[in-house]
């Protein structure tokens, strides 16, 4: 049992409401310099849709994450033999198009027009090239379900549904939405990390953090290609890739991530989760559809008296454990099982999980009492405006059957809690639901209570770092906000 | 006989009296949502230690430069000025009969200038002008003051009102919030003398606030509308889009009687037939090229398929909460839905 | 008083005097020896190898004219400081007009001996000097190439033509010629274009002879480096005059291949190499959202 640590994430998709403060904060603070102004390390799509960039789940076209033939993992998108001809010109990347064409607006124009006889205006010009352009994408196109027929239509997950899914999921007053804000998922096994050729991917020990050395990179852009979730970018003005760093720099003086510190709708968790790295090789290659399960299995309970013997023998300190212990994202994915990994068929085992919304389900209501007599007291998540097989392909690998848990332990919960607050559901009805998700009163209410009423400090339980002793103190975050949060001394550039 | 009050004016000093705070205040001292406090020693002090000018021999406080006027309302604000607001708290104990002045017992010493809101975000202190707590940390909830203290609320009954038993609301069948039906598209009449020019559909069109724009606020930086589309655009359901050969992303023309809009299309299975949405409220400074049918001259804005309607209802008076009240209550232009014309854009011309 | 001492005294001044007599005729004859074995220590090594790589391949001393005149007692028909001046800058003295050096020109077809690398007053002193010295000998070393006089067969013209080409390598490692010369008719594209045409090397050259000197030393600030340590020797040499011959005399070839025909090859060249690289990278990356749009609404 090889114990480590990693600082990992929730995102309660209930609970978000598309506001993009997190995005907005994540800009300011690290891609607001030249050669960033396409990069979102935090962005947030709309769900159905194609997000960005456009498309981005068809591993059909973007060739990211690993494939498996039963036995061996390998890339989709490059190799250790196959790079050397791709060195140069890496032939999975995507295009500036795919992303968007940062724009701005003259507004000098504004200023500067001659006198004449009709109001002047800001056209939009491009930051690439100076001139006017048409702006035809950006990194939240599709929007609030904008341009559905074509983006929503193509979303990849669609798939998994038959015609008459689709055709209700798209019809007013049957259709639905959701947003998904996505970071790096800091995962457990890192395509990006497994195709730099130059080595300058790396993933930090000591919590996790895959970062790259912005000494080392030589731009290949292999990773871009690599990572399923194009969660790399190229700065193309210093010649290097750049990713979300979670940042670290905060984390180390015990601050919670830019973007989980602005969330309005306050859906973000983290904390740390104890982890069995030598699982990973057996799990690697299991069928799509047992990897949520299997990937749970490699989550260890921080209480197991074995475990931390391990964790210890692995040298993982005493608050480490003691923030394992009280991590909210070991509640909601091993104890609650109601967060689920994006994409677990890519096979990078993200350690970013979603509590899947629970949307708009129609209710079914008789006399005004939710009737004990109905047999399926979940009939209602199955006739959602969500088919359950979308949530299947985005969050199950293809198994619907751990995405229905979720959303019947979050139905349950909402039942305790209408039966405590309201009255109109008996708690016949209520235990019968319970004991039917797999749940009790007190994990209901623990549910209940961290998904509602918890504030900053029981959502983001951040362990120890101690960087104090493995390095000079850093400087206050603040002071190098939209600097090169890099390389202070050395900052990166082409040769370096 | 109407009230008459007798207003004095000096044109001379004109634009003096528009750079200095007069004396009124210090006379009468201040309040809103029927809260009052008296300014007089605070007043005095800040003609000592903030710029002032002299009218006539008078000493004012100087509202010349934008960082002075700041500092006036920030001094002079109970959510700013603890002492004030704890004056002021003081006040309504009167008024309500209840113990009140603990809510800014904590914060009487506390002054919030210009300069500190330079450097930090400040939280706004308790005060009986607002009706959410804020102590400790709390966010702020309306109504909490009401519901927690028991003040009562500053209508006719001292509660929440549902049900408006005025007869004029009676009248319009408006004295508890029901559904009633839109007029029918001609009721509008702002489609009388607009001609229908190449293919052209009648679409109600509706103005909501945007996702992300308090008006024009927060909306036009590069930061908001590289999140979104770039313009305003106006969001059209699939099947009239298709009907009008309008993709995602077209250009589009939409006028009526008052005026016209020349901006994108958004083609989404979320908007229903017959309706159209721009959202407002921005400025006409960015993205906005010229309009055909109005003589290729820079197009309008989402306020200019609009009209101001005075609603009668609004002009009710004698009523508790329905008495005028300048910014408050009165008739407002509150009608921000009417009929337009769309059609695709024949040329772009910027 | 004259007895015996006298006369030894007598004796012994004769003697005396024949010595320095002798002595003195040594004196004048050593000069003439010294000179002569001063010759053969003055001239040094490098004196001799600068004429071999630079002289030989259109003169001789005493073998006859090649491309220039043969220079046996070339001292007694100028004077060293002509000889001198001339041999320092030759273009100038012939530009200048001068009568003789305009004579020698017309002799040459109008060929100008080219300046020589590393020329200076001293050297050509030097030079003068050797070549004074070899005058002397009945047989100079410098007499020139012994080639043969047998007549050239077509063998003799086809092997000079792959020797030319290249298809067979000269026994040195030198390089062939089509490197950097072209001759009419040759190759699709023709030849390189460093070196000029040599098409009517052998006439221009007159000859047999003076174009297996020349080949044998190419001499020049080119050539002279690339066959120095790899001289082309023997029968390669009989076998390129018979080739140049071969060339001189059959004329232009019917149809001459150029510039356009390999700007062509070279634009196929191209586009099958952009097939091949399409076919390799078939499943590469291609746009998405912009097919993804225009797919959906037109």
């Amino acid at each position: 049992m090889d114990v480590r640590s990693q600082v990992s994430m929730v995102f309660h998709l209930d609970k978000c409401i598309g506001c993009h403060t997190c995005s907005v904060a994540c800009k300011n603070v690290w891609t607001d310099r030249e050669g960033t102004e396409y990069m979102w390390w935090n962005n947030v799509e709309t769900k159905p849709g194609t997000g960005y960039p456009t498309k981005w789940e068809d591993q059909e076209s973007y060739r990211g994450g690993w494939k498996t033939d039963g036995k061996k993992l390998s890339l989709r998108s490059t190799g250790k033999a196959r790079i050397i001809p791709n060195i140069f010109h890496n032939t999975s990347m995507p295009s500036m198009d795919d992303y968007y064409e940062p724009w701005t607006y003259d507004f000098k124009e504004l200023f500067n027009a001659p006198e004449g006889d009709d109001q002047p205006v800001a056209v939009p010009i491009s930051k690439i090239t100076g001139e006017q352009i048409d702006v035809e994408a950006g990194p939240n196109w599709d929007d609030d379900l904008g341009g559905s027929q074509i983006y929503a239509r193509n979303d990849p997950n669609m798939e998994a549904l038959t015609p008459n899914q689709r055709l209700q999921m798209m019809s007013i007053e049957r259709l639905v939405f959701f947003y998904l804000p996505r970071i790096c998922h800091h995962c457990l096994n890192p395509a990006c990390v497994a195709s730099c050729p130059s080595g300058a991917l790396y993933k930090r020990g000591e919590d996790g953090i895959v970062l790259i050395n912005q000494q080392v990179c030589r731009a290949w852009r292999a990773c871009v290609a690599a990572c399923p979730y194009k969660k790399t970018y190229y700065n193309w003005s210093t010649g290097k890739s750049e990713k979300c760093i979670l940042c670290f720099p905060r984390l180390e003086t015990g601050q919670a991530p830019a973007c989980f510190h602005s969330c309005v709708g306050r859906i973000r968790y983290i904390g740390n989760v104890l982890y069995d790295a030598d699982m990973l090789p057996e799990i690697a290659n299991l069928p799509d559809d047992e990897l949520v399960d299997a990937q749970r299995r490699m989550i260890l309970d921080p209480f197991d008296e074995h475990v931390l013997e391990a964790a210890r023998k692995n040298g993982i300190h005493e608050g480490i454990i003691e923030s394992a212990q009280r991590s909210p994202v070991y509640a909601f994915v091993k104890e609650f099982g109601i967060a689920l990994p994006p994409h677990i068929e890519y096979r990078t085992f993200p350690m970013l999980f979603y509590v899947p919304p629970l949307l708009p389900v129609m209710s079914s209501k008789e006399n005004d009492v939710i009737d004990n007599d109905i047999d399926d007291l979940f009939a209602d998540i199955e006739k959602a405006r969500a088919p359950i097989q979308y949530f299947g392909s985005l969050f199950g690998g293809g198994n619907d059957g751990v995405v229905r848990y979720a959303l019947r332990k979050q139905w349950a919960v909402r039942l305790v809690r209408r039966h405590l607050t309201v009255g109109d559901v008996t708690k016949e009805t209520a235990e019968r639901a319970l004991a039917q998700a797999d749940c009790t009163w007190e994990q209901a209410d623990r549910i209940y209570r961290l998904t509602t009423l918890a504030n900053m400090d029981e959502r983001c339980i951040i362990p120890p770092f101690q960087r104090e002793m493995a390095i000079e103190m850093m400087e206050d975050p603040h002071t190098h906000r939209s600097s090169v949060g890099f390389g202070f001394r050395n900052a990166p550039a082409r040769g370096n | 006989m109407p009230k008459f009050a007798v207003v004095e004016r000096d044109y001379k000093n004109v634009y003096e009296k528009y750079i200095s705070y007069g004396h009124l205040p210090r006379k009468n001292g201040l309040g809103a949502h029927g809260t009052h406090y008296d300014i007089t020693d605070v007043h005095d002090e800040l003609v000592r230690t903030n710029p002032s000018r002299t009218i006539d021999g008078a000493e004012h406080l100087s509202l010349e430069r934008a960082r002075d006027v700041a500092n006036v309302i920030l001094v002079l604000a109970t959510v700013t000025n603890g002492e004030l607001a704890w004056r002021s708290y003081k006040d309504m104990e009167e008024k309500v009969g209840l113990p009140l002045a603990d809510l800014a017992d904590g914060n009487r010493n506390v002054r919030v200038q210009f300069a500190d809101l330079q450097a930090q975000p400040r939280r706004l202190l308790n005060s009986p002008m607002w009706s959410g707590l804020t102590n400790s940390g709390r966010a702020y909830a309306p109504f909490t003051y009401n519901r927690e203290r028991m003040v009562p609320w500053r209508t006719l009954t001292g509660r929440q009102h549902l049900y408006l038993d005025h007869p004029l609301y009676l009248e319009f069948g408006e004295h508890v919030p029901t559904y009633k039906p839109g007029p029918p598209p001609a009721e509008f009449a702002d489609l009388r003398f607009s001609e229908k020019v190449g293919p052209t559909l009648e679409l109600n069109y509706l103005t909501p606030h945007g996702k992300w724009h308090i008006h024009s606020t927060y909306g036009e930086n590069e930061r908001m509308t590289t999140l979104g589309r770039g313009c305003d655009p106006l969001w059209m359901n699939e099947t009239d889009a298709e009907s009008l050969d309008i993709v995602d992303n077209d250009w589009v023309e939409v006028h009526n009687d008052n005026g016209v809009v020349v901006t994108r299309a958004v083609v989404s299975a979320r908007i229903p037939r017959g309706i159209c949405i721009q959202y407002h409220s921005p400025e006409r400074t960015y993205s906005i090229p010229k309009s055909p049918l109005r003589g290729h001259k820079r197009a309008g804005g989402h306020n200019s398929m609009t009209r101001t309607r005075l609603k009668v209802n609004l002009m009710a008076g004698g009523y508790g909460q329905f008495t005028f009240h300048f910014n408050y209550w009165g008739p407002t232009g509150c009608n921000r839905d009417t009929q337009i014309y769309v059609r695709k854009l024949p040329e772009l011309v910027w | 008083m004259n007895t015996q001492a006298s006369m030894h005294t007598q004796q012994a001044a004769h003697r005396v005097l024949v010595i320095a007599l002798v002595a003195t005729g040594f004196a004048c004859a050593a000069p003439l020896t010294r000179t002569a074995a001063a010759q053969d220590a003055d001239i040094s090594e490098e004196t001799v190898e600068y004429f071999r790589l630079n002289c030989t391949s259109c003169h001789t001393i005493g073998g006859g004219r090649l491309t220039g005149p043969d220079l046996k007692d070339v001292a007694e028909r100028q004077s060293i400081e002509w000889l001198t001046t001339f041999i320092v800058d030759p273009k100038r003295v012939i530009d200048s007009g001068d009568a003789d050096a305009q004579a020698l020109f017309k002799e040459a077809n109008g060929l100008y001996m080219p300046t020589l690398p590393g020329m200076t007053r001293q050297r050509a002193a030097a030079l003068l000097e050797l070549i004074a010295y070899e005058s002397t000998k009945e047989e100079s070393r410098f007499k020139g190439l012994q080639i043969s006089d047998r007549p050239l067969t077509q063998h003799d013209i086809d092997r000079g033509q792959r020797l030319f080409e290249g298809t067979e390598a000269i026994a040195s490692g030198a390089p062939s010629c089509l490197g950097c010369h072209t001759i009419d008719g040759t190759g699709g594209f023709g030849g390189g274009r460093l070196g000029p045409d040599l098409t009517d090397a052998f006439s221009r050259l007159e000859g047999r002879k003076a174009l297996a000197s020349w080949l044998a030393a190419p001499p020049g600030l080119t050539m002279q480096p690339v066959f120095k340590d790899r001289p082309i020797e023997g029968e390669e040499v009989l076998a390129l005059v018979a080739y140049l011959k071969s060339r001189a005399e059959a004329g232009p070839p019917a149809t001459k291949q150029g510039p356009l025909e390999f700007l062509i090859a070279g634009i196929a060249g191209v586009m099958g190499a952009l097939v091949l690289f399409d076919l390799i990278w078939r499943r590469r990356f291609r746009a998405v959202r912009r097919p993804l749009v225009k797919g959906t609404t037109r």
